[in-house]
């Protein structure tokens, strides 16, 4: 593939789907620097594999997986424990007035806090499921079976409810 | 749109944040030139004491400095074949675009490989560095003749570097049995 063609595909497929790979890797990633270091890993390892790319799975896919791919390689060179125990799923509540009503946005950073306390296996369907992936598009990128992806996304789901209604009943 | 209120919901939230960070392009580029510099580091090394010592060898025509290249050429080829046997015994196999399960293991994988390569790299500069002070215990080059252990206590460069090398690798080593631990926990989760 020659460099302009390339670099015109990367081009491409950051405009399509960077802003999902930012999500991503703020779900696996802790703070601002540390996720947009995980997603410049995930453009670069895209920027690799994207030579190889035959079009063997959508491009979606393609990328998705390579973030997650990353995701693992990051959790594994981070320090501390990947799954949190039930005293750290607390969620921060940052807000100045608990009274007042959550906007649009406090209420997706919410969830994104929840989504990144779950475990990882449950957390990667749970990103694939919020970013419109259908069950047999997140089999493809985990390399897991639909049935598991559906137990999966079950558990995730009541994980979800709960860390968040924890957080609504401390607030 | 799916006919599940709640997830729909989330997922509208969810998708509200979409920040991005900027230059993503010019970052990946500068990424990539350093990792080119890397591999032609890895090169200069080969050519400069692989050639420096050979060119040593010519100049000087003596016996005794030509057994030194052979034995860094010796040195530097088992390197590379220890490291490249290392990325064969992976297969030729592009890991990045796989599915998570299978990079998975393939992280494992390399992990348990990279480990091996510590210890063989660990055997291979202990014998290499046996053999150049043995070697230069038998030709002092000028220095007065002294016993073994006044010999090895002078040499404290070497033993220093030696010290900082054997930090490096066992920091790896924990650094990568650790790294082991958090993906074979997640290899077994639900």
């Amino acid at each position: 593939m020659a460099r302009a063609e390339l670099e015109q595909q990367f081009d491409a497929l950051l405009a399509a789907h960077g802003r999902s790979l930012a999500r991503l890797a703020a779900s696996y990633a802790r703070g601002g620097s540390e996720r947009d270091d995980l997603f410049q890993e995930i453009a670069l390892a895209v920027w690799r594999a994207l030579p190889g790319f035959r079009g063997e799975c959508s491009e979606r896919t393609f990328v998705f997986r390579i973030a997650h791919n990353r995701g693992i390689s990051y959790l594994a060179r981070r320090r501390t424990p990947t799954v949190a125990n039930d005293e750290e799923k607390e969620l921060p509540d940052r807000r100045p007035n608990p009274e007042q009503a959550l906007s649009a946005n406090e209420e997706s950073e919410r969830l994104a806090r929840a989504v990144q306390s779950l475990p990882v296996a449950h957390q990667q369907v749970v990103t694939l499921a919020l970013e419109g992936l259908s069950y047999g598009d997140i089999a493809d990128v985990l390399g897991i079976s639909e049935t598991n992806v559906g137990v999966r996304l079950t558990r995730a789901r009541q994980m979800l409810r709960e860390l968040l209604k924890r957080n609504d009943t401390r607030s | 749109m799916t006919l599940d209120p709640e997830l729909d919901t989330w997922r509208h939230q969810w998708q509200a944040r979409d920040a991005m960070p900027a230059d993503v392009r010019r970052r990946v580029e500068h990424d990539i030139r350093w990792m080119r510099l890397g591999f032609l580091s890895a090169v200069a090394v080969t050519v400069i004491f692989g050639g420096g010592t050979t060119a040593w060898a010519l100049v000087s025509g003596d016996a005794d400095i030509a057994v030194v290249a052979v034995a860094t050429w010796v040195f530097i080829a088992v390197t590379w074949a220890v490291s490249l046997t290392i990325e064969g015994g992976l297969g030729q196999w592009k890991p990045a675009s796989t599915t998570t399960a299978a990079f998975l293991e393939f992280s494992i994988a390399r992990r348990i490989v990279t480990r091996r390569g510590i210890v063989a790299a660990v055997v291979l500069y202990a014998a290499f560095s046996a053999f150049m002070l043995a070697w230069r215990f038998q030709n002092p080059a000028g220095e007065a003749p002294t016993d073994v252990w006044s010999y090895l206590a002078a040499r404290w460069i070497f033993w220093t570097i030696t010290a900082f090398l054997a930090v490096v690798a066992v920091w790896r080593w924990r650094a990568l049995g650790r790294e082991l631990e958090v993906l074979r926990d997640l290899r077994q989760s639900p």
